[in-house]
C-alpha cells in the first residue's frame, strides 16, 4: 500500500517559538535528525507522534497535520481577517 | 550522500578484490606474493573506507542500537535496512555456494575450501550490509546522543 504524503505546519511552529530542532526532538522524544525529516515532510508520523507534537503546539492535530498542501499560516490568519472585516 | 554511495561500492569492491586474490593465494599459483599483495592492499581498503561510511556517519551506531534507543522513523528505517540486507546476503550466500558447488563438479580447483578470509567477509558483510542500504539510500544518520 502506497501512503499518502502528510503535510505540516511543525517547522513554522518551532521556528515562531525560538526553538532549535534539538530543543523540539527533547520535547516530543525524537531524535533532532528525525524532526528535519518532519520538517522537510519526507516522514508521516505515526499517530501517537503526532498527538505528542500537537500537546506540545497545544493546536488540534488537523491544524498541524494535512493531506493536502497547506497555506502559510500568515496567509490563513489574513483570510481570517478578511472574513472577519467582510462581515462588519 | 553521493560520498557514503561512493565509498560503499569501494568498500565492497574492495573486500570482492581481498576474496579473488586470497583464492588465487589459496590455489597456490605462482606469483602468490602478488595475489598476498592485492588481498592485503584490498583489506587495508576496507578497513580505511569502513571508517567515514560506517564509523563517522553513525550509520554503524544506528544498525546496532537496540530498540529502545531508537524512535520510530529510526526503528522504521532498521527494521527496512535489516530486512533489506537479509534477502542480498540470503541471496550472496546461495551465489557463493553455487559457485563453490559448479568449481567441485567442474573440478576446477578441488583443493579450494571454504576459506578464512572468505566465512570473515560474510560475517562483516553481514554486519555492514543493512549499512550500505541506509547509506545507499538515506546518506548519514548522525545521532545525537
Amino acid at each position: 500500500m502506497k501512503t499518502r504524503k502528510l503535510y505540516n505546519r511543525i517547522k513554522g511552529l518551532r521556528v515562531e517559538r525560538g526553538l532549535s530542532r534539538k530543543q523540539l526532538a527533547d520535547q516530543i522524544g525524537v531524535n533532532p535528525q528525525t524532526v528535519g525529516y518532519l520538517e522537510r515532510q519526507d516522514y508521516n508520523p505515526s499517530l501517537d507522534l503526532a498527538f505528542r507534537i500537537s500537546e506540545f503546539f497545544e493546536f488540534p492535530v488537523e491544524f498541524i497535520f494535512s493531506t493536502s498542501s497547506m497555506k502559510p499560516m500568515s496567509e490563513g490568519l489574513r483570510d481570517e481577517i478578511n472574513d472577519s472585516l467582510r462581515f462588519k | 550522500m553521493k560520498n557514503l554511495k561512493f565509498l560503499s561500492v569501494i568498500n565492497l569492491a574492495a573486500l570482492l578484490v581481498m576474496n579473488i586474490a586470497f583464492y588465487f593465494v589459496f590455489r597456490g599459483r605462482v606469483a602468490s606474493h602478488l595475489y598476498d599483495g592485492a588481498g592485503i592492499a584490498s583489506l587495508v581498503v576496507v578497513a580505511v573506507t569502513f571508517i567515514p561510511l560506517f564509523w563517522k556517519s553513525g550509520i554503524w551506531k544506528l544498525t546496532h542500537a537496540k530498540a529502545d534507543k531508537l524512535d520510530e522513523r529510526e526503528l522504521a528505517l532498521t527494521h527496512w535496512a535489516l530486512s533489506e540486507s537479509y534477502g542480498w546476503f540470503a541471496v550472496i550466500c546461495l551465489v557463493i555456494m553455487l559457485a563453490f558447488s559448479f568449481i567441485g563438479k567442474m573440478n576446477i580447483c578441488p583443493q579450494y575450501t571454504i576459506s578464512m578470509p572468505l566465512v570473515a567477509s560474510l560475517i562483516y558483510l553481514s554486519h555492514v550490509l543493512p549499512g550500505v542500504m541506509i547509506a545507499w539510500k538515506y546518506g548519514v544518520q548522525k545521532r545525537s546522543e
